[in-house]
């Protein structure tokens, strides 16, 4: 679609249905996207309204990139067009939560930490714990599969996700799934747009499973010097019949940064266990025999304050070198057991790099690599993933990084991918280049 | 008879054996486990995807729907082939392909049988955790295309949950891989949108599943109560309290009557419900998770509570509930299985709305259900032989899927849509979101000879059923 967008009539079109600004200069630089910047910005505030507004970019030709809190923008290849910015914030009514129920239904621009702490009030919590920068949106994070250390126990959004709506190309807001727990209900289109970037449709509303607060949390570590043997512990762990809330393998710059003194070892595992108190301490002698058996050190036990600051932190510091601009970062998606061998050959990628990895066998690697080393040290890491039978996607690309590789290879099933996305957006007006294959 | 040259060609694909095409053969093929039935023209066998793949392809050159099909366990009529065509059983291919005890992945082909899965990783102190109730003649595949559920998926999660990759014949006969044993790789999660497609986006010849050690021990709970309104109060205030127990099912009193003809598994017939509850995991605080449950259920006037000692015992509380849909037999010649799902604080006006469903239907309803995640399963009795109770049995179903579909619920949980129930979609989803999901299919299946009339009601509300050949095949 090289024919010209015409801009003035789509800006017309979209302040009948929305709140419409056309930023310049300075103004348009928060909305840019791989330094692209977008002609147009609208904030709808109802999900008709953001159908209507879509519809009429899609009818103009004019590509749109879907924008809850903007945290993860950097996701993806930079858009191959990108002329309007459509904003969810708007979008931000808690709809229904019934506590006895345990499922909650908002608007898919409302904030994470909004609904978490709406639901913390009634001793509840949606059990994700995503590396994302304050503002992040329901709809962001389920259009981007974020998760963090709890998914090992907890399970990701393609697990928490009950029903969605989303507003198509063609201006209509749909929905599939439902309010109940149990569904098999018509298509699954919400796995659809797990991660999809916002390339198939835009959320409008999205219903999760929630959870019970833990009574009980508890926080330690065990320092290793050899990531092996830190795998090797952590894929033994799991094999027990005791489910951690968190097993993660950080190295010691990783380490360091949360103030966990290893006393000159590289790595470590940290542990947390939630449940009942009794379940809870069952998990620290566990951790503890899992360890020793794998020629860990001794195992540290936090206080619980101590422990929430050391996850928070964790996770804040993760989210800022996700989006650094001078940093490359990379996640990996690994076999649990392969974590530790991998994590082995990645550490001499790079100077000082960031390592730190969750139970379900997601790895990431951040350091500070300069534009023109860049590819290829991603190709280095991606060949560790790939030798281990993994993946490996590049989360941030760092400033001038744009010619990176960051879905890699394509795979045979991306035909499908394809197919799907003709079916879905038939002119690419949604996100166009920016998920694997350039959909 | 000669085979027809249609017959021919599969037979060339899999050999003479399996291949079924006289009429005797395929009576017994034209149904599953739901009320529906329909004839294929022909039935194979397939030992290999290879030659799922080939059978697809040659489908596609003659325009010849197919359905595949499993252990023949569904209820919602899934695997039946309604517009006729060839009929793909899948249960010659049965072996466990791999365990990997170090990721916790084993790889499986579809045919296998679910409980043997979790049989052939037992010795390693792993599970595989969907156990739908049919679970001794179910196939995985099967689970996979209806994302089957059972009594202990409340906790941890349905088929979806614990399928992370698929291989599957597509239906333009190439054979693809979604997903894997990692978890969030990169592009669509089109194995999340595989399970659960009942057939109509391919067939899936490969499955990779999530193995789960086994809990470390267990607590059961059988609570008896005089009102359904305790029990289900029960329920709520269990999970209210933050106790999510592996199970919670419920039997009214029509079940617990039929249970105790059959199995003597110690119901009280003269209760009104009895509620079955598990508690697994570590062993370390789950006397204290038992006994919270135990004060709660006495706090709502339980009658009498009893927690199993041994392994025996709770084998025995199991059987009632597990033998429940085969007891109904004793008490009536057929019934029928309702699945549906609603929110759990709604369930007491629920099942007051579904009794009163047996009252103006002149049937009767006996409940046994997931009640801990809302799925219903009301099982309306009936006997065929009646002219016209068959048709009033199906009325009232559909009657109690509106009452969920009120309730904020869906048309259902673990048994799929299938054709028993693609023409009430349309009272849940409007044209538009089932226009919006059927891109999927497009997209997937152009031709739409994939289980064609399943899930999405048919234009002009009937679908056609070929009573003589498929124009242009010679059967």
């Amino acid at each position: 679609m090289i024919e010209q967008v015409d801009l003035t009539t789509l800006e017309t079109e979209l302040k009948s249905v929305a709140e419409t600004r056309k930023p310049d200069g300075a103004e348009a630089e928060p909305w840019s996207v791989g330094g692209v910047a977008p002609a147009l910005v609208c904030t709808p505030s109802d999900p008709e309204s953001l159908g209507e507004a879509l519809a009429a970019c899609d009818r103009a030709g004019a590509a749109v990139v879907p924008w809850g809190g903007g945290t993860q923008q950097g996701l993806g290849n930079p858009p191959e067009r990108y002329d309007v910015a459509l904003v969810t914030t708007k979008l931000d009514r808690l709809i229904e939560h019934e506590p006895g129920d345990m499922t909650v239904t908002a608007q898919a621009g409302m904030s994470l930490s909004e609904l978490q702490s709406t639901l913390r009030a009634h001793g509840q919590w949606l059990p994700l714990d995503p590396p994302v920068l304050p503002g992040a949106t329901l709809g962001g994070a389920l259009a981007t599969d974020v998760s963090g250390p709890r998914r090992l126990k907890e399970g990701g959004l393609r697990d928490l996700v009950i029903g969605t709506r989303a507003a198509n190309v063609d201006g209509r807001v749909s929905r599939a799934g439902g309010k109940v727990v149990k569904n098999v209900t018509g298509y699954d289109l919400n796995k659809l747009h797990v991660g999809s970037l916002g390339t198939l449709g835009i959320l409008t509303e999205v219903s999760f499973k929630v959870a019970p607060l833990p009574p009980a949390d508890r926080t330690w570590y065990c320092a290793f010097e050899d990531p092996k043997s830190a795998g090797l512990a952590l894929s033994k762990l799991l094999w027990l019949p005791v489910s951690f809330a968190a097993l993660d393998l950080v190295n010691a710059a990783t380490a360091a940064e949360l103030g966990l003194s290893l006393e000159g070892a590289p790595w470590a595992l940290l542990a947390r266990a939630t449940g009942f108190g009794p379940a809870v301490e069952r998990q620290l002698s566990e951790f503890r025999t899992g360890t020793e058996a794998r020629q860990g050190a001794d195992t540290v036990t936090l206080a619980e304050q101590q422990a929430e600051g050391l996850w928070s932190g964790y996770l804040e510091k993760a989210a800022k070198r996700r989006w650094g601009e001078d940093r490359l970062t990379c996640r990996m998606a690994l076999y649990s057991a392969e974590q530790g061998a991998v994590a082995a050959a990645v550490a001499g990628v790079g100077e000082k790099p960031h390592i730190w990895g969750h139970g379900t066998g997601a790895l990431f690697w951040s350091a500070a690599v300069e534009a023109a080393g860049r590819a290829e040290a991603v190709a280095r890491l991606r060949e560790a993933a790939h030798q281990a039978g993994g993946r490996l996607i590049v989360e941030n690309r760092g400033k001038g990084g744009t010619g990176l590789d960051v879905w890699g290879p394509e795979e045979p099933s991306y035909e499908y991918m394809r197919a799907i996305k003709r079916q879905f957006d038939p002119r690419g007006t949604l996100n166009p280049g920016r998920f694997v294959d350039g959909i | 008879m000669q085979p027809s040259r249609f017959v021919q060609e599969l037979i060339d694909i899999v050999g003479e054996r399996n291949v079924l095409w006289d009429d005797y053969d395929l009576r017994l093929y034209e149904y599953d486990g739901s009320v529906d039935r329909a004839l294929p023209q022909a039935v194979v066998l397939p030992e290999s995807a290879e030659q799922v793949a080939e059978i697809v392809k040659l489908c596609n050159r003659a325009s010849v729907p197919y359905t595949a099909r499993g252990g023949g366990t569904g209820l919602s009529g899934g695997s039946i082939p309604v517009a006729g065509g060839v009929l793909i059983t899948l249960v010659k291919m049965n072996r466990v392909l791999e365990v990997d005890l170090e990721n916790l992945r084993a790889v499986v082909e579809p045919g296998l049988v679910n409980l043997q899965l979790s049989e052939a990783v037992a010795g390693n102190g792993l599970y595989y955790v969907p156990d739908p109730s049919s679970q001794k003649a179910c196939t995985i595949g099967g689970n996979v295309g209806e994302n089957s559920g059972g009594p202990h998926t409340l906790l941890y999660g349905v088929t979806t949950n614990h399928v992370l990759g698929v291989e599957v014949v597509m239906p333009d006969g190439e054979l693809v891989e979604f997903g894997g044993k990692a978890l969030d790789l990169p592009g669509y999660d089109l194995t999340g949108a595989f399970v659960g497609s009942e057939g109509t986006l391919g067939i899936a010849t490969k499955i990779t599943v999530r193995l789960v050690p086994l809990p470390e021990d267990v607590r059961t709970l059988l609570a008896v109560f005089n009102t359904v309104d305790d029990a289900s109060a029960t329920v709520s205030e269990v999970i209210g309290k933050g106790i999510i127990p592996a199970a919670i099912e419920m039997l009214d009193q029509m079940a617990l009557q039929a249970v105790e003809a059959s199995v003597h598994a110690g119901y009280p017939e003269d209760a009104a419900a009895v509620l079955l509850i598990e508690v697994d995991g570590l062993r370390d605080g789950l006397d204290e998770q038992a006994q919270a449950i135990r004060d709660i259920a006495e706090a709502h006037n339980a009658r009498s509570l009893r927690i199993a000692k041994d392994a025996k015992e709770r084998e025995l509380l199991w059987s009632g509930r597990k033998g429940a849909f085969g007891a109904i037999g004793r008490i009536s010649p057929e019934y029928y299985v309702v699945d549906g799902v609603v929110p759990r604080t709604k369930l007491p006006e629920v099942l007051e709305a579904i009794a009163e469903v047996g009252r103006q239907y002149d049937l009767r309803i006996a409940n046994v259900f997931h009640a801990g995640d809302g799925n219903l399963h009301p099982l309306v009795l009936f006997d065929g032989a009646i002219p016209g109770e068959l048709e009033r049995t199906k009325e009232a179903g559909a009657e109690i899927m509106r009452i969920c579909i009120r309730a904020g619920g869906v048309l259902s949980g673990e048994h799929g849509i299938g054709m028993e129930k693609a023409e009430l979609m349309g009272e849940l989803f409007s044209d538009h979101d089932m226009e919006v999901m059927l891109k999927l299919k497009a997209a997937l299946d152009p031709e739409g000879l994939a289980n064609p009339g399943k899930i999405f009601p048919t234009p002009g509300r009937c679908v056609e059923i070929p009573r003589r050949p498929l124009a242009g095949i010679g059967w």
